[in-house]
């Protein structure tokens, strides 16, 4: 089909495949012509994903020809032995010999099929004598990254453009944003040709943690660290997202990760240590491990300007600007960009007694979360919670005041 | 279980363990004729087969769990 | 032997007890008839159309999910609503739609392909009924609560569920009604079964409808108290502050999944093998050829329900669960193919050779086959644990357990339908509406779910109500099937409802119905009596071909 572009040729195919139901055999021959990222599983950048893949084809070309065998039997029966061609029904109905066969026979093909696997899932299993480690917390609805012994860690959001194009009614074209919904804030940035390893928990419910080009899917667990690993073959930028329903966001937790060369990588984790560094802005951060990486391209939010690495005192400007930002990343999704929240699951901010009250009730409430609302503690910093207090105090016509990063820590761990 | 028609007399082609077990293991296998079904429900008796059942299902978990075993030990893991 | 006595004493039941004021007038009038009815086929009738009703809710919810997923961004709701669409969808298709309507063909068929009069215990059987209907208006009034419905997944997991506001213990309590109708139904039908065949029918001489549904009350006996354990741990956790799930009190959110799929996966066999017994039932009688290999199908589906309770953790394999638990799952998860291999090889083998017509049963049947075994095909493929990391969560699922349960679970209970309500009404459906009818849900079943294959494998996980852009077009495809599938199913409801309620005129059906059908149902008058086995019929060879030899 020459003429039509690659979609509608595509979207023909499967419905005349879908019509004669025997798509599966489409996807394959059309995967020698068309881009396998749109309809089957992709290859992907380790040896591991390759072995999959290879297993996911084996697998589904035994289906084919099984199918193919029965149905082919079935359906000239159907023709064959129907009334107006074959009047009278034979009359057997027994036949252990037969029936012993055609059980021995999908056995042996089980066993065909469960040595490759076996192979490939020990494979997988084995993470020892891995050159790095990374630990990946979920939270709702978000990504932390440690580099484990290397005192670097940062947070991964949905991107703002894409954040701001989903929101219900929001007259943005997804089509017009890049990697919607598969582009982050923040990268995980990782060396090729190195033996990653990662562990992976959660701090509220369970999520999952899938990049499909390496192959890794595990569920993060609170109370949990589980284990895999990847070795990337080929730099490049590889996408996923949370793959366990977390909550009304979990559609919206991207995670990205970018292989580069070793020297980069380096480079780039020296960048992140010394806090310095056009990519690595930190808004506001008080502890220097918690520095922000912004190795994302298209990651506006690293413009944000550098903070000091502990500020006694922050100027009401650069609290509320640090403060709608965090606000629009981690609070909006229930209580709205217009603070009005979503009753009754999800309080107004406006009129609030909370946030028309005492400080430390505010900061406690973020800090340790209520009922619906998480603790925010482990994920912001002194210096966030602040902001994003005295945003929500100085904003929807609510005028109660600024709030320091000095008045979090006080009240941290009470 | 099977009620009704057999009088309860002492039934002389009571099934040997043996039977019983084979029975079991091509019910695990999924294919059955239709004679030794015959016998089976007229001389068989339900409570064996029931404990024949859950023995050999036992069996089957532990086959699987060394089969497991083998693999793992053969990996080195 | 003591059963042989106990089936003359309850002979003895039916000559003097229990029916002799029921010999004396029919049905009650108006409402009433349905609410203290204690006939099996009154219930059935009943039965059958709640699962009309909760299919018909059920669907309208998979279709605003349909709707919100036409294009990505978020058009018509919040993701919450979303979120609550999916969880109660599920809830509805699975515990309102498909085992009420399973439950429902039981209790019309049978005790009438046994020889029986009725359940063993009527009024039970009333009570398992009209609890459903309080416990779907608890379930789907929680739409309406502030907080609104459930929204964690049909699968309930913690700690997300317990993020529920006021609609969770409405969710648990619900749950106890469904497990406590489920029980009941399962119970009445194993007594039923095993106690009250008539004379002659020997479990070898059963129709295989009876045996499927013998093991599926087994399942549901074994299982529906699993899951009851489960949702109240949930409760107590969320309201009694017990840590059995919380990880900070020194719980584990990982055994809630272990018990719940303990459950889900016999479940799964719940909502299948019934369709097994009412596919082997229509298959022979349009080949009007016997079954191939009635004892191998028996034995498959025993089979089949042992193995379901020693594979649960392949619903788990990206848990983080050990290697060796990880192969051994694997291992027996595949082997479960085996003996569904056997049923589907004897189906075909059932077939060959024999003299087909094609009316709407065995179209419905023979599609069952078909499309039952892509979902059998890529079942399989999920069986391979390393490969499953891939396929988890994605949408590649969603289409495996949509083409197990649509053209697997309802096409049969559809198929079951037709072929009986001739005898149930007493009138033919229309014959071309129902081939309508059916090539309609085939190719629209199609077009809504083989589109999801594409998109999960490409990385499209489930229950997101938003999507990355590439996946628009299958996503828009698969929208189109399920609104086309849906305006269908209107076809045959009005086919149905003729049928009921507007038979005047109607070309009357013999007793046989169907020129290749065997059993005792279709030795009484179409319609069936109201009561019918009153004296046990006498079961002779001829109605039982399967067991000749």
């Amino acid at each position: 089909m020459p003429n039509l572009s690659p979609r509608v040729n595509l979207v023909l195919r499967s419905i005349v495949a879908a019509l004669l139901g025997l798509g599966s055999s489409f996807a394959a021959s059309a995967a020698d012509t068309m881009d396998n990222a749109y309809w089957n599983m992709p290859k992907g950048v380790t040896e591991i994903s390759h072995r999959v893949w290879w297993l996911h084809m084996y697998a589904f070309w035994i289906c084919v020809v099984i199918g193919v065998l029965v149905f082919g039997v079935m359906f000239y029966s159907l023709f064959a032995h129907r009334r107006s061609k074959h009047p009278v029904a034979a009359t057997f109905h027994e036949s252990t010999t037969v029936e012993i066969a055609w059980t021995i026979a999908p056995f042996l093909i089980l066993i065909a099929m469960a040595v490759p696997a076996a192979s490939t899932l020990i494979k997988m299993y084995d993470t020892r004598d891995s050159d790095l480690t990374i630990k990946i917390t979920g939270y709702q609805w978000k990504w932390q990254y440690e580099y484990v012994d290397q005192g670097v860690s940062f947070f991964a959001t949905l991107e703002p453009k894409a954040n701001a194009a989903r929101q219900l009614h929001s007259g943005i074209d997804p089509r017009t944003v890049p990697n919607y919904l598969h582009d982050a804030d923040n990268y995980l940035v990782l060396p090729v040709g190195k033996k990653v390893r990662f562990l992976l928990t959660s701090d509220d419910v369970i999520h999952g943690w899938w990049v499909p080009d390496l192959a890794v899917k595990k569920d993060a667990i609170p109370g949990y660290i589980n284990e895999m690993w990847a070795k990337i073959d080929e730099p490049g930028i590889y996408r996923g997202q949370c793959t366990v329903l977390c909550g009304r966001d979990h559609c919206f937790m991207p995670i990205v990760v970018k292989a580069v060369s070793e020297p980069e990588y380096e480079q780039w984790l020296a960048q992140q240590k010394s806090g310095s560094g056009a990519a690595a802005a930190a808004p506001a951060a008080t502890a220097p491990a918690t520095t922000e990486v912004a190795a994302a391209p298209a990651a506006p939010a690293a413009a944000a300007p550098a903070a000091a690495a502990a500020p006694v005192k922050l100027s009401h400007d650069d609290l509320v600007k640090n403060g709608e930002k965090i606000y629009s990343s981690t609070c909006a999704a229930c209580h709205q960009a217009t603070g009005q929240g979503m009753k009754p699951a999800f309080p107004a901010l406006v009129g609030s007694k909370v946030v028309a009250g005492p400080v430390e009730g505010h900061i406690t409430q973020i800090l340790k979360g209520k009922n619906a609302m998480p603790p925010f503690g482990p994920s912001l910093s002194d210096a966030d919670v602040a902001a994003v207090a005295t945003y929500e105090r100085n904003s929807w016509g609510n005028h109660s005041g600024d709030v320091q990063p000095a008045q979090v820590a006080a009240l941290r761990g009470k | 279980m099977n009620q009704g028609v057999e009088p309860p007399q002492p039934d002389p082609d009571k099934l040997t363990l043996l039977q019983t077990v084979g029975s079991v293991l091509s019910s695990f296998f999924g294919v059955q004729s239709g004679r030794h079904r015959q016998r089976d429900f007229q001389h068989g008796s339900a409570p064996k087969f029931i404990a024949v059942g859950l023995v050999l299902t036992a069996l089957l978990i532990l086959t699987l769990w060394l089969v497991v075993k083998l693999v793992l030990s053969h990996a080195g893991m | 032997m003591a059963e042989a006595h106990a089936h003359d004493d309850h002979g003895h039941d039916h000559s003097h007890d229990g029916h002799d004021h029921d010999h004396a007038h029919g049905p009650d009038k108006g409402i009433m008839r349905w609410i203290k009815t204690t006939n099996h086929k009154d219930l059935g009738t009943l039965y059958l159309w709640f699962s009309a009703t909760m299919f018909i809710i059920g669907g309208l919810m998979s279709l605003a999910i349909r709707a919100e997923l036409w294009q990505p961004g978020m058009q018509y709701m919040d993701p919450e609503l979303f979120n609550q669409f999916t969880t109660m969808h599920a809830l509805v298709m699975i515990f309102g739609g498909v085992m009420p309507g399973f439950v429902g063909l039981a209790n019309w068929m049978v005790p009438m392909t046994i020889g029986a009069s009725d359940l063993a215990l009527p009024r039970v059987n009333n009570w398992g009924f009209w609890i459903l209907p309080f416990a779907f208006t608890l379930l789907l009034s929680t739409f309406f609560l502030p907080g609104g419905a459930p929204a964690g997944g049909w699968t309930i997991y913690p700690p997300l569920v317990l993020q529920t506001g006021n609609s969770f213990p409405l969710l648990v309590f619900a749950i106890h009604l469904m497990g406590i109708s489920s029980i009941t139904g399962a119970i009445n039908v194993v007594v039923t079964i095993l106690n009250m065949r008539a004379p002659g029918m020997t479990l070898l001489k059963m129709p295989l409808f009876a045996w499927s549904w013998l093991i599926t009350a087994y399942l549901l006996i074994a299982v529906m108290p699993v899951l009851a354990g489960a949702v109240t741990m949930l409760l107590t956790d969320k309201y009694f502050g017990t840590s059995f799930f919380n990880a900070a009190g020194g719980g584990d959110p990982v055994m809630f999944e272990h018990i719940f799929w303990f459950f889900g996966h016999p479940e799964v066999y719940i909502l299948i093998l019934p369709s097994f017994g009412i596919i082997s039932t229509i298959i022979p009688t349009f080949a009007r050829k016997p079954l191939f290999g009635y004892a191998s199908m028996v034995y498959a589906m025993g089979s089949i329900a042992f193995l379901s309770f020693i594979v649960w953790a392949h619903h788990m394999f990206t848990v983080g669960i050990p290697l060796a638990g990880e192969l051994f799952f694997m291992f027996s998860t595949m082997l479960i193919a085996v003996p569904t291999g056997v049923k589907v090889f004897n189906w075909v083998a059932t077939m060959w050779r024999g003299s087909m017509t094609y009316e709407t049963p065995m179209l419905f049947a023979v599609a069952f086959v078909f499309l039952f075994s892509i979902g059998g095909f890529s079942g399989l493929m999920l069986a391979l644990a390393p490969v499953d990391f891939q396929y988890h969560n994605t949408y590649f699922v969603v289409a495996h357990f949509h083409y197990v349960l649509v053209p697997g679970a309802v096409f049969g209970i559809i198929a079951g339908v037709y072929y009986w309500i001739p005898k149930w009404t007493g009138v033919m459906y229309n014959e071309k509406l129902g081939k309508l009818h059916f090539w309609w849900s085939v190719i629209w079943i199609n077009v809504t779910f083989f589109p999801q294959h594409f998109v999960g494998l490409a990385g499209m996980p489930r229950r997101i109500p938003d999507y990355a852009v590439q996946f628009t077009d299958f996503n828009q495809i698969s929208t189109i099937g399920a609104f086309l599938f849906f305006i269908g199913q209107f076809v045959f409801f009005y086919n149905i409802l003729r049928c009921a309620l507007f038979r005047k005129g109607m070309k009357p059906a013999t007793s046989r119905v169907w020129e290749g059908a065997y059993g005792l149902e279709w030795t009484v008058p179409s319609p069936a009596p109201y009561h019918t086995f009153e004296d046990p019929p006498h079961v002779t060879d001829a109605e039982s071909p399967w067991a000749a030899h």
